[in-house]
């Protein structure tokens, strides 16, 4: 390749990188943070599990999920086994239109949420 | 004086007189603000249609003889409509112009629905946390600008011949306070004014005036009133309230009528909120040039249920010489006021379900019996949390002089629980309890339209409907009553008698709001479809089979075949 080949070649880069910066920003910006791997405490104490439901009635029944995890326009949570990875990755980051909650609420109190709702696994409706 | 002397004085003095009233020719001006006070049969040009909040079209064309001939014209998809298609359309001039989730804006040719311009707002992700998103419920046009608030707290101005931005302003810091815009904002002279939603945040919500040409904010007032008698402790830091839907204008008493929402926390364990909490769950009359306060009326102190006084229109009336205004809160009474002083004239009931007070006085507004949820074992209370009616609005029918207005009579059982206001690093919500739908004592919960006299409450007729509807209504002067329910149906109904002329599928249930509107001579009837809000999250407790109702969104558009 010539040294014009190589100056065209350069420049089409640099173009394309000046070009594609916006976008790179703005997805960067929406990157979740890593997620925490292991809960700080263990899932199936039932303090941890008491201070989940209470939680779980202030944030995320009414108007969206029902009591107690009972069937409502979000999906019903009592008597289904999820991911426990899966369940704090949904809370942290929504999926429209549950909105994400990562910012309302410290990584402790979505590993709650999490504890309470594993602990409806077993409930037969 | 000569004549070509007095020709150039009376050409001066009138141009003089044109600017002052503001009676430039229209279409230069594209919504001219006269067109706002003097609404051309043929348009829509704002959220109620007239700032009377009638929601009442003249056109006669589409009448109870030829409903039954009515085929779709065109139909138009927003795309990426989640919650619900939610807005009601504007039409000036034959352009109509419309919202969809996630503030996506549409200035469509009204006879063809041949797309002239969009504009997609680009939103902070912040909106992607918020408990009030991603719908959108209307525009506001005038200025040569269609106006909106967006989910991420600003109020935003285009023209509105191109789509451009005019202007954006900042007004609400989203990531702090998790409030926004999902109202439609209404244009008075050369202001402005929307309300922010905050009913189920601890925080101070507030209802905003900016100057239309530039954004400038002009006024705020602040529904927590600074008063220690009125919110114990420091309760009102966290009191909620806001005026998060539409209000009505009387030119010529120059005020403005405005809904307040609900205090925060929505249920009180005993100590939450100690006083009236004013200016929460209220009507307010405010100066629309200065934001003063003319007179208020609390049509629920110290709100106990979430009964929002935000929502729907608020009827300007006149009759036997009164000049009347009729506005409802979530609460399914119905008040009914002197709107140059706030006096009540009457107060009564659209549910034919209630317990949360035994009445209302119909002379002085006072409520009796109060049964407010209290902390301890579940409390049964009718009507629920998502109101006697939500906000969608009736529509009022000067030539009928009947207003049709829907209900839901449903219950609810609420358990209050004692919570501490999270405003770090953004407010949470603030409900102090929660609740599930319930159906009322020895019956099935249902929902109905009805034909009722707005100031008497007299009913004339009345349809059911298995599934609460929550649309808005339509009514014209062809003697209709249009109105589509949650299962995807909208229905043409005789204004007279109820009966039902017209009917057509839309495959997704309705939210938003039924205009109608002429093009080159031809009326047509625009029905925004697509099932969604969060009070739908409420049904499935009670009928499951709506957690798969469809979705969707789409705008059709109906004229005689």
């Amino acid at each position: 390749m010539g040294n014009r080949s190589v100056r065209v070649a350069a420049l089409a880069l640099l173009l394309a990188t000046i070009a594609m910066t916006p976008r790179a920003v703005g997805q960067a910006m929406r990157q979740p943070p890593p997620l925490p791997t292991t809960p700080p405490f263990d899932l199936s104490d039932p303090s941890i599990v008491d201070a989940g439901s209470h939680l779980f009635r202030q944030t995320c029944t009414g108007y969206c999920h029902g009591a107690e995890g009972r069937l409502s326009r979000a999906p019903a949570l009592r008597g289904r086994e999820f991911d426990t990875r899966f369940l704090f990755q949904r809370i942290a980051y929504g999926a429209p239109p549950m909105p994400a909650f990562q910012t309302l609420l410290n990584p402790e109190d979505i590993w709650k949420l999490v504890a309470y709702i594993k602990s409806l696994q077993s409930v037969k409706e | 004086m000569g004549s070509k002397r007095a020709w150039w004085w009376g050409a001066v003095s009138t141009l003089l007189v044109l600017l002052l009233l503001d009676v430039t020719p229209v279409r230069a001006q594209g919504a001219g603000l006269s067109r706002l006070l003097n609404v051309d049969p043929n348009d829509w040009p704002m959220y109620h249609r007239t700032y009377d909040t009638h929601r009442f079209s003249p056109l006669g064309q589409i009448n109870k003889t030829n409903v039954k001939d009515l085929g779709v014209a065109w139909v138009h998809q927003p795309g990426a409509v989640v919650q619900g298609l939610e807005s009601t359309p504007i039409v000036v001039d034959g352009v109509l112009y419309y919202s969809g989730s996630y503030n996506r804006v549409f200035a469509l040719d009204g006879a063809t629905g041949r797309e002239i311009w969009h504009y997609f707002a680009k939103l902070d992700p912040v909106v992607n946390t918020l408990f009030f998103q991603p719908y959108n419920r209307g525009l506001a046009v005038g200025h040569g600008k269609v106006f909106f608030g967006t989910l991420d707290g600003r109020v935003m101005a285009l023209d509105m011949k191109t789509g451009k931005e005019a202007w954006s302003t900042t007004v609400l810091d989203t990531k702090k306070c998790s409030c926004n815009f999902t109202g439609a904002p209404l244009v008075v002279k050369d202001k402005l004014i929307i309300g922010q939603t905050s009913g189920e945040l601890p925080i101070q919500g507030k209802i905003y005036a900016l100057n239309a040409a530039n954004g400038e904010k002009a006024w705020e007032f602040n529904t927590i009133k600074n008063d220690p008698k009125s919110w114990g402790g420091d309760s009102g830091k966290f009191g909620g309230g806001g005026g998060w839907m539409t209000g009505s204008y009387d030119p010529a008493l120059n005020l403005v009528y405005w809904g307040t929402a609900n205090p925060a926390p929505d249920y009180d364990w005993g100590d939450a909120r100690p006083g009236d909490n004013l200016y929460t769950s209220s009507v307010l009359a405010l100066d629309p040039d200065n934001g003063q306060l003319k007179w208020y009326h609390q049509e629920i102190p110290h709100d106990d249920w979430d009964y929002d006084a935000g929502l729907g229109e608020s009827l300007v009336l006149d009759r036997d010489g009164k000049k009347l205004l009729v506005h409802q809160n979530k609460s399914g009474f119905v008040f009914v006021y002197d709107r140059t002083n706030g006096k009540i004239q009457n107060v009564w009931p659209m549910n034919h379900v209630y317990n949360w007070v035994q009445r209302i006085d119909a002379k002085t507004g006072e409520l009796i019996g109060r049964n407010p949820p209290r902390l301890g074992k579940p409390h049964f209370i009718c009507p629920w949390i998502a109101g006697g009616r939500s906000w969608n609005s009736g529509s009022y029918n000067p030539k009928t002089g009947l207003w049709y207005n829907t209900a839901m009579e449903v219950c609810e059982e609420v358990t209050v629980e004692k919570q501490t206001p999270v405003t770090e690093p953004a407010a949470g919500l603030f409900f102090g309890g929660d609740q599930v739908a319930k159906h009322p004592p020895g019956g099935e919960a249902y929902g109905h339209l009805d034909a009722r006299d707005p100031v008497t409450g007299e009913r004339k007729w009345s349809v059911n409907f298995k599934y609460p509807p929550i649309g808005s209504v339509l009514s014209t002067g062809g003697g209709l009553v249009v109105h589509g329910d949650v299962e995807g149906v909208v229905r043409a109904y005789d204004a007279d008698s109820g009966e039902e002329l017209w009917h057509f599928r839309t495959g997704s249930g309705h939210r938003g709001g039924p205009i109608s509107y002429a093009v080159n001579g031809k009326q047509y009837i625009a029905v925004p479809s697509g099932l969604g809000s969060l009070v739908l999250g409420l049904y499935p407790a009670l009928w499951p089979e709506v957690a798969d109702f469809p979705s969707g969104g789409a705008l059709f558009v109906f004229s005689l075949k």
